[in-house]
């Protein structure tokens, strides 16, 4: 266990997201459980967030605030698919250090800045694939569908890629495929080893509808399901990150369903996606 | 256009983020009015673009928006939330353009990046700070050294670790940790004092 001596020599750059993975699993662990490091963690935010003060104010943007708000119920704005699978590749080979602010309101999320920058980045590229597949004609959605599987495999081994590379260790991925006569949508998983986090997308999926969301479902090998919401992050796209009670070892299928809210402790929707999981293969 | 409410004008940001939380965009336009000019000069400072701040305060808003129901307002403060992500966000961006300006000069310096574009102006958080902090901040601010000052600066706009600003500015890693926490401890006594924890 780090002691709080040790975990706040490190605060004035995990706060910035500039420590190595290692450092901010490490500390972020310790400041889930000290509160006192956490006010600590907090208090060198705000005294960072104070730099800023004096630099000189822009003038009015009036064109920009109108951007701004036309873009809160898009998909994540300024991006075309080139540039995001760009941004993707080029994440890819020089994995970005910078803090996911969530930092600074929810201990619990510090450690997954690695994680939610993954994350980001695969959603950046399935939502806006999402998008452009919503432009499709209905007889070319089976064809656009294999292509955007085959992005989403390409994104998925990126993911796997990038993760080994920080962390020298296994990644476990699978998709889970449509059930009976459903055409649309892929829901795609990976594990991050390193922190303990399961990643889960669903790209393609009509909307939920009010009162309900889709559940990802794993089934154990003792029989047991482990459930996490998906929430939409883009249109047509759901997504998680989340500390499940299981490894890859320990699942033996994966679903997802249609739930209404409150999800029970098993599934009472239909399944909607799913497949068998062996253990860690890849 | 309608005025908004009084009450909701005088809204402290913890009360608007709530009514962020629950799908008030009102609320979030009185956000994004409050911390505009500040999420755009801290993109502008780092990408040193006009363009790529715009784009940059963009994404930082719909972020906030999508995120809106994980963000707890009882922790953190929107400004700095709203500061780190958007320093967060523009050092992505500038990442991404493989430009990294800050690398060909020291912060201290680099010419001021908002100079062409820029009205000097009072930072846009009264909201949130009272004058006599503001005071105090800008006077901590004024009262930095010049190499805390570049230290702080290359960490916070250019996203160098500690161990790369001591290559850069050719010194040594514990003089470098040294300028960065007497920086930001003035910069902390400004804001309101330190808080003591307990070792585990």
């Amino acid at each position: 266990m780090m002691k709080c001596a040790i975990c706040r020599e490190q605060l004035e750059e995990f706060v910035l997201g500039q420590c190595d993975a290692e450092t901010t699993a490490v500390v972020a662990d310790h400041l889930r459980i000290c509160p006192d490091c956490q006010r600590e963690a907090d208090a060198w935010a705000d005294a960072w967030a104070t730099l800023p003060d004096d630099l000189p104010m822009p003038a009015k943007l009036p064109k920009l605030r109108g951007r701004v708000l036309a873009a809160l119920d898009g998909p994540i704005p300024g991006g075309e698919r080139a540039e995001l699978v760009r941004r993707l590749a080029e994440a890819n080979a020089e994995p970005t250090r910078s803090a996911t602010p969530e930092t600074t309101p929810a201990p619990s999320t510090r450690e997954r800045q690695w994680s939610l920058a993954l994350a980001a980045s695969v959603l950046l590229a399935l939502g806006v694939g999402a998008w452009w597949s919503g432009h499709m004609q209905r007889d070319a959605r089976r064809r656009d569908l294999v292509a955007e599987q085959r992005a989403a495999s390409q994104l998925a081994e990126r993911l796997g890629g990038l993760i080994r590379a920080k962390g020298a260790t296994p990644t476990t991925r699978f998709d889970l495929a449509p059930v009976g006569q459903r055409e649309n949508g892929l829901v795609h998983v990976a594990w991050d080893r390193a922190v303990n986090q399961w990643h889960v997308f669903a790209v393609d999926a009509p909307p939920a509808p009010a009162g309900s969301a889709y559940c990802f479902w794993f089934v154990t090998a003792a029989g047991e399901y482990v459930a996490t919401v998906l929430e939409e992050t883009a249109p047509g796209v759901m997504a998680t990150a989340a500390t499940l009670p299981a490894k890859p070892s320990d699942v033996r299928r994966a679903v997802v369903t249609l739930e209404k809210l409150p999800p029970g402790e098993r599934p009472r929707g239909e399944a909607l996606w799913e497949t068998a999981v062996v253990g860690d293969a890849q | 256009m309608l005025d908004p409410p009084a009450t909701a004008a005088a809204a402290t940001d913890e009360v608007l983020l709530q009514q962020v939380a629950g799908g008030d965009r009102r609320a979030l336009e009185q956000l994004y009015d409050r911390y505009e000019d500040l999420t755009y000069a801290i993109a502008m400072r780092v990408l040193r673009n006009g363009a790529d701040a715009e784009d940059t305060v963009v994404e930082v808003f719909w972020e906030l928006w999508r995120a809106r129901e994980r963000f707890d307002a009882r922790r953190g403060r929107c400004r700095t939330y709203l500061t780190m992500l958007a320093r967060s966000r523009a050092i992505d961006r500038l990442r991404r353009r493989q430009a990294r300006p800050e690398l060909h000069g020291t912060a201290a310096e680099a010419p001021p990046p908002l100079a062409e574009v820029a009205s000097p102006g009072p930072a846009p958080d009264q909201t949130v700070r009272c004058s006599e902090t503001k005071a105090e901040v800008a006077a901590a601010l004024a009262g930095l050294r010049t190499d805390e000052r570049a230290a702080l600066e290359l960490s916070f706009y250019a996203g160098l670790t500690h161990q790369e600003i001591a290559q850069r500015l050719d010194k040594p890693l514990g003089t470098v940790k040294s300028h960065i926490r007497r920086g930001l401890m003035s910069l902390r006594n400004a804001l309101g004092g330190l808080q003591e924890g307990g070792e585990q």
